[in-house]
């Protein structure tokens, strides 16, 4: 009597362990990836800088979409921290920097194969620096507003490398009053 | 039963006290059940527990979705606040890179536009 009352009960029990594992494979792909990994930039303008990373004592690599900026950008903004806004006014910032303990450990002639992408393409030098030991560039391009809407630093010391490509609304004074904020020294920005 | 009657024959007079005994025993004479009755009652019964049955299953099915939906809200929120704070922290770090850099920049091009401007004394001289 007992086993009969049981097995008249499992087809009930056997139908919720069903629904609830239906339930539950339906709703995995819906939890987010706990430990989501960022997808590597692939900037075409730094495409092979993984290059310098080869003897660097400390390399640092920066990939943010406009998704991550609005977000940081959100999170500044409800700290009531610099940089809020500038960060929603950004669509792109990829960035680069090589370190290395001792002079020498790169060739000047691969950093300005980066430098050379610079010229044309509707990119204006604002500063563009040539020495044996030292590199510099500072590139902007306009949209079509006529205002700057993509800037590019390229800039190599004798243990030093960085790349750094910000897309968006952006100035050189804006860029340097939240570096300030973040610990950068002031830049001396002076009237033209 | 008897006693009953005598009772209330005592109260109300003895002829009520039968009649009302008549008519209890008549009443309350045993009957067998109607054709069937004891399958409805079977049938009834495995209905109720039927019935009870898909209840406490839409019931855990309730349970299971808003539980399995809380869950996924609650890890949904958590991922967000990690991304965003992966986000800021990366903004912070290459607004420091790009502050630091162009800083640099700034201060070897006003280095050589020192030096320019002590050559071009040099050569006025």
């Amino acid at each position: 009597m007992m086993n009969q009352h049981q097995k008249q009960r499992r087809p009930g029990r056997d139908r919720r362990i069903w629904v609830a594992a239906v339930g539950l494979a339906l709703m995995l792909p819906a939890v987010p990836r706990l430990h989501a990994q960022d997808n590597p930039g692939n900037d075409p303008l730094f495409a092979g800088t993984e290059q310098f990373a080869k003897g660097a004592k400390d390399s640092t690599e920066v990939n943010l979409d406009k998704n991550m900026l609005n977000m940081a950008g959100n999170s500044l903004l409800t700290k009531k921290a610099d940089g809020g806004e500038l960060a929603k006014q950004l669509d792109l910032v990829e960035i680069r920097t090589y370190d290395y303990a001792t002079p020498g450990q790169y060739k000047m002639e691969d950093v300005q194969k980066y430098s050379k992408k610079l010229d044309g393409g509707g990119w204006i030098h604002v500063v563009r620096e040539r020495s044996s030991s030292e590199n510099a560039d500072i590139c902007f391009r306009g949209g079509g507003d006529g205002e700057p809407s993509e800037l590019v630093i390229v800039a190599a010391e004798p243990t030093e490398v960085s790349f750094i490509h910000l897309k968006g609304r952006l100035s050189l004074d804006d860029l340097s009053k939240v570096g300030q904020q973040y610990g950068a020294p002031a830049l001396q920005t002076r009237p033209h | 039963m008897n006693e009953l009657g005598n009772r209330l024959g005592n109260r109300f007079g003895d002829e009520f006290g039968d009649e009302l005994e008549e008519q209890w025993r008549v009443e309350l004479r045993p009957v067998l059940p109607p054709e069937g009755f004891a399958d409805r009652i079977v049938t009834n019964v495995s209905q109720m527990r039927r019935k009870r049955a898909r209840r406490a299953f839409v019931l855990w099915v309730a349970i299971f979705f808003v539980t399995a939906g809380s869950l996924a809200a609650i890890l949904k929120q958590y991922e967000q606040k990690r991304q965003e704070q992966a986000a800021t922290q990366k903004f912070v770090l290459a607004m420091r890179v790009t502050g630091r850099t162009l800083s640099l920049i700034e201060e070897r091009t006003s280095r050589a536009a020192i030096r320019a401007k002590i050559k071009t004394n040099e050569v006025e001289r």
